[in-house]
């Protein structure tokens, strides 16, 4: 009766259903599509909640039977009924919105509403879904997912009207034209030259330079612009910097508990050598080779060994797996685009990559040697000879320190035998021990490693019944008080006619009589001080026991023998050093390290790596633990961008062969990973939203066959930046006005599809460069050392040389969005918070600036206030102020007075320099 | 896209950004009662949707659900105070004193240690629940009825830097944002003239640095701001606070004439919420320089408030600590000294008692002063260190200790931390460590469980607390974390 009363719809519903269930017969395309479209969409984006482990809100979505039932809310789908299926109103986000980390893409939504409507197939013996095996997902993620298929050379589509300048803009006014959007009005020539030149050297322009271009008639008057700002040697200053946050560049190493000076003594060869590669033009192909692998071709001496410090420069942490780690991770991260470093402890939940694959890249990284090559030659600066002269100095300070220590262990473990054997001999608390009458050294001067040398020699090589060593050996297993009791029994054992013990020896116990154990020990120390003694005179020579005789023999060659505690290596030497030793050395090492970073005339070094002599294949870390050995896996690329071949890598540690395959042809990511970042330097955002993430996780661009469009370009280009930039900014896209258009930002309000140019704020370094440019204090010189731009005297070089301290960064730093030096930063945060502000009307820098802009004009009687103002506008804004502008500005000046040391004219300077207008870029 | 997306979180992040990696929790949040009093992009025509991708990353939020506590006091007893002289008493040890303990080995520590070792302090019941806390805080037990004293706490390592990240941002060893940074991350601050996590500390850093109070991949903004309360001018404690060459009627005067400017410039533009909130931030910046100023000078403190703090620097951060909240700072970090003064390895007796004796009082006084204002409801306390110490004595080593035997090495095993104030239920004592004070036996207490409930606490789900980095979900407690109700109220 109750079904009856049922409203039509769901009577349908139930009949379907009791059909689809009776016969669960679909057909092989439908069926097709369930696994091709269908499945990984449930797997990856609903069956984590929804699944085995958990069932939120009591609904599973791994079998077919299960979405009928549904959950709490009741039946999840109504078979054939998308619009009326809960399921699909929640990934439409009109009702619950699921998934709740983010929308998924129209097209899965797509095929997950026309599964509903075919009546939900899924082929009959797959309930419940199992998770995909890590083979099956990397088939299926090369086979599936965007970023992973080959890089196509689509044709440019046809498109009408004049607009389009190149192919860029053919692909870009396709798609404005699908969605019936127009592109913007071409920029006016004050605006495009402004945007032109802090895009390509994070300056802004002269006056002259927009004058000069405002008034030239010439058609290719933007090519010319953009030729001469690309060879202009600030263009490496912008563009280094954009890498620098990939390569997160700091010039310390981070943390030490030490106290010791934590910067490094070559970071900035890595910032010269990656300005001086943008400069050059480097093939980006040549510039991945060289910064992972540049040893394998380049001599000593060579600048690009310098790229080598890609690997050197991150932070070095406490723990050395945690140091591989990060070079892991800037690699892939930052040049693949893709979290490798999840699989450290785990196959990586979304990506097909695995622990295999994480530790076939560990062994790449791990196996190192770090170096110091030259990159120049070793004179190149003039004050090298004093410099060379005073570190030699220094270096024999060291060398001397080393050697003396070295030369007192050695001297006291062939000189206090009793104080060490009785410490690898009695059971008694060391404090007891340092009251034995025979100690020769004070207590706190007993290196314990020597000690523990008598104990391993005691464990190895003392027998009960051995010649030399036997009562030792019993007494050490007695106890102190044991031995006094049996002493007498013992030594009558010892010294009666049946002893095997060496005559040396026993004569000896004869002689001393020993009844008690320090007494015993003492009996061996006069034994053994003359087979010390001729051991320190043939220059701590273990051959020394030739010199002795007949019984002295056995005993000399026994304690300079196998595991002798006598004879110490240069390890034991180390570990026998005191606190006082290693901290006295690291103050010398310091001190040398000092002089290299601040001296002038230090030689031309970089931070660099060389493979180690033997390289073995690595072992997985069993949940990242290296303490728990899995197995051992091959060094060789990720096989997800592999082929099939999956070869193991052979030629040292690998690293030329990793980057061989990472700028190989078949590999789709390096390209699109980097086109990507420079389509973002230029519109300030990219075409793929993740710019650090290209795995299975992220979203295909709005605009995909322009993304393919331009790694074509800059593949077939000679892998040139240079082109690609002069590619893009040629194009009328590019050119667009940034103005806003409400009726367009209606239908793209992110404008994803380009139809304006983004306005965007200047960067921090834009910003501070930018304020020294038009103050007349840059100093736009090149390379060198990192200088304290931030202290007193606030020196004007550019901000990349500004010192980059990663354990301490400047809070103004950080207020500026300047990223974190810890890892790779696929891009900056945009932030507006008042310390921001604070800085700009308040720092003394700023001050200074704004002073240093009215100088050259302000005692000039003649110059009327109208004409201050407009050369202030024109020094900071390459613009005649407006009338609106004007008229504030005077009224300003009038109303206001000058203070000692700060005139109003000051004051109306800093807030040109400060206004939107200067720190925003149309 | 807006229409696919009515709820939008606010920031001045742009939008996308927010998009790809605000977790769900606050993905969810709706507008209403998120739009800071400071953000009047919304007074725009525009949607308040489009308006807020540009707003104020600091503007107060909602938490994931109502919840007391609003704001954090963490103070930060540097270097690990032994539970067992403090909080946790052994009698045991005082039975065993310079006897090695019953029951065999010592656990490993950072150091060796030996026998048995008596704590120096008497310990009395405290009152209604009858709580025993040493003489060494013997002010702030006044309150131990409105405190939670958990005993077992636990760490990974028993070392500092290790266990300072933990304790700080919830990792040992990897990089990751501090609860300071997470917090204003996931609700903003209420007073947008001052910022929203503040971190004292005299005389320099504590061990670890920065590291302690850093946003890692969280941006910027949600650092830790440090200031050196050994100075007390506020031009020394926040940078650029103060301008020197014009006051403030001066200052007002030229930014009037910037804004003017911008104005002008955003009207031939049309909207752009991107220059709007540049033109807030130098709004608030303005406001700044009085409000901050105000907010570190304890001299506008009444003389008896002065005299219960008591004198000396921990005296006037931890009342810094009190005026900060009062206005609104979401997150106070108070570390006790630079580097790791608690840190006792020998002369425990005497270094704690001079510790304890500076800040006791002060503590004591906070708590009395925030009941008095009527925030103690609202604001969270937490009191402890890094980790705790043996209850064994450190065995002297060649180069360090120089001979001394009257000091306690780092335990992570077992310790003790303290919370109190907003959301929690005081009086009580939860967990504890076995006989001898070594280790944590019952209901053990994690970091990342600690971290779990104090974000419930202040109305947070801490597995929903998630910010999208390097393709991974992240959040304060990793993968782990459990919320320990009993501790709440």
């Amino acid at each position: 009766m109750r079904i009856l009363a049922l409203p039509l719809p769901l009577f349908v519903v139930f009949l379907i259903t009791a059909q689809a269930s009776a016969e669960t017969k679909f057909s092989p395309e439908h069926i097709e599509f369930f696994e091709k479209s269908v499945r990984p969409v449930l797997m990856k984006r609903c069956v984590e909640c929804h699944g085995p482990e958990k069932q939120e809100s009591g609904l599973r979505m791994d079998a077919r039977s299960a979405i009928l039932a549904g959950g709490d809310s009741g039946a999840a789908v109504v078979i054939g009924k998308p619009d009326e299926s809960e399921l699909i109103q929640a990934i439409r986000y009109e009702s619950y919105e699921m998934p709740p980390s983010g929308q998924m893409p129209a097209e899965e939504i797509a095929a997950i509403e026309k599964w509903v409507s075919l009546g939900m197939p899924w082929p009959e013996e797959a309930e419940p879904l199992l998770p995909a095996t890590f083979d099956e997902r990397l088939v299926d993620d090369k086979q599936h997912h965007w970023a992973y298929q080959p890089i196509q050379n689509p044709a440019a589509p046809k498109v009408e009207g004049d607009w389009a300048a190149n192919d860029i803009d053919r692909f870009v006014h396709h798609r404005l034209s699908e969605k019936g959007i127009a592109p913007s009005e071409k920029a006016n020539r004050r605006t495009l030259i402004r945007r032109a030149t802090f895009d390509l050297t994070g300056l802004p322009p002269t006056a002259e330079e927009v004058a000069a271009f405002e008034n030239d008639q010439d058609p290719n008057a933007f090519e010319k612009v953009i030729d001469r700002l690309l060879a202009s040697d600030q263009y490496g200053v912008k563009w280094g910097r954009i890498w620098l946050d990939v390569a997160r560049y700091s010039d310390t190493r981070g943390y030490l508990n030490d106290g010791q000076d934590r910067r490094f003594p070559y970071a900035h060869a890595y910032r010269d050598y990656v300005i001086d590669s943008f400069n050059r033009d480097t093939p980006y192909d040549e510039f991945l080779k060289e910064q992972i692998a540049a040893d394998y071709f380049a001599e000593e001496g060579d600048r690009r060994l310098a790229g080598l410090g890609l690997i050197r420069i991150g932070r070095q942490f406490l723990k050395r797996q945690d140091t591989i780690d990060d070079r892991i991770d800037v690699v892939t991260r930052g040049v693949l685009g893709l979290t490798v470093s999840c699989a450290r402890c785990h196959d990586h939940k979304y990506d097909a990559i695995n622990m295999a694959d994480y530790y076939g890249l560990y062994g790449v990284f791990d196996q190192l040697e770090e170096t110091t090559p030259l990159v120049g030659p070793i004179d190149a600066d003039p004050n090298y000879p004093q410099f060379k002269k005073k570190l030699d100095e220094l270096q024999g300070e060291l060398d001397q320190h080393i050697a003396n220590v070295n030369r007192t262990i050695q001297v006291e473990a062939s000189t206090h035998f009793f104080d060490f054997i009785v410490r690898a001999v009695s059971k008694k608390q060391d404090v007891e021990i340092a009251t034995f009458e025979q100690n020769e050294l004070d207590r706190k001067n007993v290196r314990p490693h020597l000690v523990s040398k008598w104990k391993l020699f005691a464990d190895r090589e003392w027998k009960p019944d051995h010649p030399v060593w036997g009562p030792l050996f019993r007494a050490r297993e007695l106890g102190d008080e044991p031995y006094t009791a049996q002493a007498e029994a013992l030594l009558a054992e010892w010294t009666g006619e049946q002893s095997t013990l060496n005559p040396a020896v026993r004569s000896a116990l004869v002689a001393a009589q020993p009844k008690s154990l320090p007494e015993l020990v003492d009996t061996y120390d006069e034994l053994l001080k003359p087979i010390g003694q001729a051991y320190r005179d043939d220059g701590f020579n273990r051959d020394a026991f030739r010199k002795f005789e007949g019984d002295q023999l056995e005993i000399a060659k026994s304690l300079l023998g196998r595991n002798s505690p006598v004879v110490l290596n240069d390890n034991d030497v180390r570990r026998a050093n005191f606190t006082s030793d290693r901290n006295h050395q690291k103050k010398l090492e310091g001190k040398i390290r000092g002089h290299e970073i601040d001296s002038a005339g230090s030689p031309p070094r970089a931070m660099a790596v060389v493979d180690r002599d033997k390289i073995h294949d690595p072992q997985i870390f069993l949940r990242g633990d290296p303490g728990r050995r899995g197995d051992r896996v091959s060094r060789q690329f990720l096989r997800v961008l592999d082929d099939e071949s999956e070869v193991a890598y052979t030629n040292g540690s690998g690293r030329l062969e990793l980057a061989e395959d990472i700028v190989a042809d078949d590999n789709p990511l390096t390209s699109r990973v980097m086109v990507n970042r420079v389509w973002m330097g230029h519109f300030d955002q990219p075409l793929v939203l993740t710019p650090g993430d290209f795995g299975v996780r992220s979203d295909p661009p709005a605009l995909p066959q322009l993304l393919d469009h331009l790694a074509t370009y800059l593949r077939t280009n000679d892998w040139s930046l240079k082109k690609l930039h002069k590619y893009i900014m040629l194009s009328s896209t590019y050119q667009q006005s940034s103005e806003d258009r409400a009726d367009v930002r209606e239908k793209d309000p992110e404008n994803r599809l380009f139809w304006r140019m983004n306005r965007r704020r200047l960067s921090f370094e834009e910003m501070r460069d930018g304020m020294l440019k038009v103050s007349g204090e840059l100093d736009a010189s090149l390379g060198g050392r990192a200088v304290e731009i931030l202290k007193d005297p606030n020196p004007p070089r550019r901000t990349v040389y500004g010192f980059v301290d990663r354990q301490d960064l400047p809070n103004l730093y950080r207020a500026f969005d300047y990223p974190s030096p810890d890892a790779m930063s696929p891009e900056r945060s945009k932030t507006s918070v008042p310390q921001q502000a604070l800085y700009l009307l308040n720092s003394s820098f700023v001050q200074r600036l704004a002073q240093q802009v009215n100088q050259k004009w302000k005692e000039d009687p003649t110059l009327s206030d109208p004409q201050r103002l407009e050369r202030l506008f024109q020094a900071v804004l390459q613009r005649s102020p407006t009338e609106q502008e004007s008229e504030m500005f005077l009224k300003y000046v009038e109303s206001s007075t000058d203070e000692e040391k700060w005139s109003k004219w000051d004051s109306v300077a800093q807030v040109v320099m400060v206004s939107n207008d200067f720190m925003f870029v149309d | 896209m807006n229409s696919q997306y009515p709820h939008q979180p606010e920031s001045c992040m742009n939008r996308r950004d927010m998009l790809s990696r605000m977790g769900t929790g606050l993905g969810m949040l709706g507008l209403a009662g998120v739009l800071g009093d400071e953000n009047l992009l919304a007074a725009e025509t525009q949607s308040a949707a489009q308006a807020s991708s540009y707003q104020n990353p600091l503007a107060p939020k909602s938490p994931h659900f109502p919840a007391k506590a609003k704001h954090v006091i963490h103070l930060f007893m540097t270097g690990g105070p032994s539970h067992v002289d403090t909080f946790d008493p052994k009698p045991l040890l005082t039975k065993y004193d310079g006897k090695p303990l019953p029951g065999g080995e010592n656990l490993r520590t950072e150091r060796k240690t030996g026998a048995a070792m008596a704590s120096p302090f008497k310990f009395q019941k405290y009152g209604e629940s009858g709580i025993e806390v040493s003489e060494l805080f013997q002010q702030t037990a006044k309150h131990i009825d409105d405190i939670a004293v958990i005993r077992s706490m636990q760490a990974e390592v028993p070392n500092h830097e290790p266990s300072l990240g933990l304790m700080n941002c919830g990792a040992s060893v990897a990089v990751r944002p501090a609860f300071g940074s997470w917090l204003t991350y996931g609700m903003g601050t209420e007073n947008q003239n001052l910022p929203g996590y503040m971190v004292m500390c005299p005389h320099g850093y504590p061990t670890k640095q920065t590291q302690n109070w850093q946003s890692a991949f969280l941006p910027g903004v949600y650092q830790g701001t440090y200031v050196d309360t050994r100075h007390t001018e506020v031009e020394k404690l926040i940078e650029n606070v103060k301008n020197s060459k014009l006051s403030l009627e001066q200052q007002r005067h030229q930014i009037d004439l910037l804004q003017q400017m911008n104005q002008a410039h955003r009207e031939q533009r049309g909207f752009d919420p991107a220059l709007e909130s540049r033109v807030q931030s130098f709004e608030l910046a303005y406001r700044m320089q009085m409000e901050a100023t105000d907010a570190f000078d304890v001299s506008r403190e009444p003389k008896n408030v002065l005299e219960a703090y008591g004198d000396g620097i921990q005296a006037r951060q931890i009342l810094i600590a009190r005026r900060l909240v009062e206005r609104g700072v979401r997150f106070v970090q108070v570390f006790h000294d630079k580097g790791q003064p608690w840190d006792s390895h020998d002369d425990l007796e005497k270094s704690h008692r001079r510790l304890a004796g500076q800040c006791d009082q002060a503590i004591s006084a906070l708590i009395s002063d925030l009941k008095r204002l009527g925030l103690f409801e609202e604001t969270l306390i937490l009191w402890g260190g890094e980790f705790g110490r043996t209850p064994t004595v450190e065995l002297p080593k060649p180069g360090s200790n120089q001979g001394k035997v009257n000091g306690r090495d780092h335990n992570h095993y077992g310790f003790t931390c303290w919370l109190a104030g907003g959301g929690i239920k005081g009086g009580q004592v939860y967990g504890a460590t076995d006989e001898t004070g070594f280790k944590a036996v019952e209901n053990p207490v994690h970091v990342h469980d600690l971290h779990a409930t104090m974000l419930h606490a202040l109305g947070f789900d801490h597995k929903k607390l998630t910010y999208r980095y390097a393709g991974r979900d992240y959040r304060l407690t990793d993968v782990h974390g459990n919320v320990v109700q009993q501790l709440l109220s």
